[in-house]
């Protein structure tokens, strides 16, 4: 009979109830353990070993525990076990690793995260306070720039006062000039007049002494003067007539 | 075989977890600051252009610097131009103070000077006399003038207001020609009686020479360059006015 694992049916259509009863007869304890077989076949083996060589002593080759070539063969059995499982605990503390180092990963960027959070408020505040002085720089330059146009309306608006008040003040000075030109003028004529008032009243004085002289009989001194003032009466009325020639 | 993937998992589980879940973000704070517009007036008041001063014109300058002369003299009033030096000197022509008995100076502003001294040049048609006040604006001279430079002629011709011609300078006649000792400037800009002794300015309101007599050939203007003017007050030998009659 042959039962290549537990709980497998053999070739007479029987069902293997015990794997390790079966284990008692003879040289089929030897064969090797199929590659698939489970770890329930590994752990029964040695007790069916040890019942019996307890049982049988001295018979059989492989049924004391013992002996070598059992040993080796229960680690020709188990190295694959053995590998699948170092693989096992390798990938696993690898995996774990990665798991470890990724999970530091995580930490740090979730860290930074909240920090750039944190920055960003910090940002968005100053750019709150920042647009808000712009906001108000703005509205102070609007109303500069009102107060400018205001002030340049009433720039112009002066600038025209100024010119039409600097154009009437020479109007004025001009004006003020001519008539002290005429004044001027009107003193010279006055100095003239007065000059040749003068010569007319020297004159005049002169004929009336002329006339007392004549009406005393004094006739000496009427000849003695009469040239001197002809003389004086033709100056006053040359002085006159070059007056009324000048002026008019 | 099953069981080592179950305990991975098991294993993974937590580890992954940080990974897939982020932290979920909160909402970003939002800016809630408004700027108000640029009023169109500030962008438009700094695209303006400033207006000039007035001020600073070539009129405002020559206005200020340019005086009217009365010579009341023993046959009538005579007229005539000038300008300041010095705050109580101005320069004029020799025939505009000749045979004076009173000398009377009139400012753009209304007021009136007298003259307390004054004299004139034995050669060339220069004089200069003193006020007893303040004069308004003392002149700055200017560089030599060519033919072709642009200049305005101030003045108070035929007993009027003060006025501006404008002209260019046609040459400049070497030698001594009309009785002055030097270089005499012909312009096209009007000169009328009255215009004498008075200022002949260039672009920037500098004096470049002075007005003295119109050329009846050509109708041009005839002045005085600076350096000639120069080179009479060195060299003039300046004397007392003469009296009048005596001119």
């Amino acid at each position: 009979m042959f039962c290549p694992r537990c709980g497998a049916a053999d070739q007479s259509g029987a069902f293997c109830s015990s794997c390790g009863s079966q284990q008692t007869s003879g040289s089929e304890l030897t064969l090797p353990l199929p590659a698939v077989a489970t770890s329930v076949a590994v752990a029964t083996t040695p007790i069916a070993d040890t019942t019996v060589a307890s049982r049988t002593p001295g018979t059989g080759a492989g049924g004391a525990a013992g002996d070598p070539r059992s040993a080796r063969g229960w680690t020709r059995e188990r190295w694959p076990w053995m590998v699948v499982g170092g693989l096992g605990i390798a990938l696993m503390v690898g995996l774990g690793s990665l798991a470890w180092l990724n999970y530091q990963s995580a930490s740090d960027w979730r860290d930074r995260a909240t920090a750039r959070d944190a920055q960003i408020r910090s940002l968005t505040a100053v750019l709150n306070t920042r647009t808000t002085d712009l906001a108000q720089r703005t509205q102070a330059l609007n109303e500069a720039a009102a107060n400018l146009k205001t002030a340049e309306h009433r720039l112009n608006r002066s600038e025209g006062d100024v010119k039409a008040l600097a154009t009437r003040q020479r109007q004025l000075a001009a004006e003020k000039a001519h008539v002290e030109d005429q004044r001027a003028s009107l003193q010279s004529q006055t100095t003239d007049l007065e000059s040749i008032a003068t010569e007319y009243a020297t004159c005049s004085s002169g004929l009336n002494d002329l006339l007392t002289a004549v009406s005393q009989g004094n006739y000496t001194y009427a000849v003695n003067n009469l040239n001197a003032v002809y003389a004086g009466c033709d100056s006053a009325a040359s002085d006159l007539g070059n007056y009324q020639q000048q002026f008019g | 075989m099953r069981l080592a993937l179950a305990a991975l998992l098991v294993v993974m589980g937590p580890a992954c977890g940080p990974l897939v879940s982020s932290p979920g973000p909160e909402s970003a704070p939002s800016v809630t600051a408004t700027v108000p517009p640029l009023s169109p007036g500030a962008s438009s008041a700094a695209q303006a252009a400033v207006p000039k001063i007035a001020r600073d014109s070539v009129g405002r300058e020559a206005q200020r610097v340019t005086l009217r002369v009365r010579n009341t003299a023993c046959n009538g009033i005579f007229l005539g131009s000038a300008f300041a030096l010095g705050p109580r000197l101005l320069v004029t022509n020799r025939h505009v103070l000749a045979g004076a008995s009173t000398l009377q100076v009139s400012t753009w502003d209304g007021r009136s000077l007298d003259v307390t001294a004054a004299a004139v040049g034995a050669i060339g048609d220069l004089g200069v006399a003193r006020v007893n006040g303040h004069l308004p604006e003392v002149v700055h001279f200017g560089p030599e003038v060519h033919g072709g430079d642009r200049i305005t002629v101030a003045g108070y011709p035929l007993g009027g207001p003060l006025t501006l011609t404008h002209g260019v300078v046609v040459d400049r006649v070497p030698g001594a020609p009309f009785d002055v000792p030097g270089p005499v400037l012909r312009i096209t800009a009007r000169v009328e009686h009255g215009n004498s002794g008075g200022p002949v300015l260039d672009g920037q309101g500098r004096v470049v020479a002075i007005v003295f007599a119109i050329e009846t050939a050509t109708g041009y203007g005839l002045a005085i360059p600076n350096d000639t003017v120069r080179r009479l007050a060195n060299e003039g030998g300046f004397q007392n006015v003469p009296a009048c009659g005596s001119e």
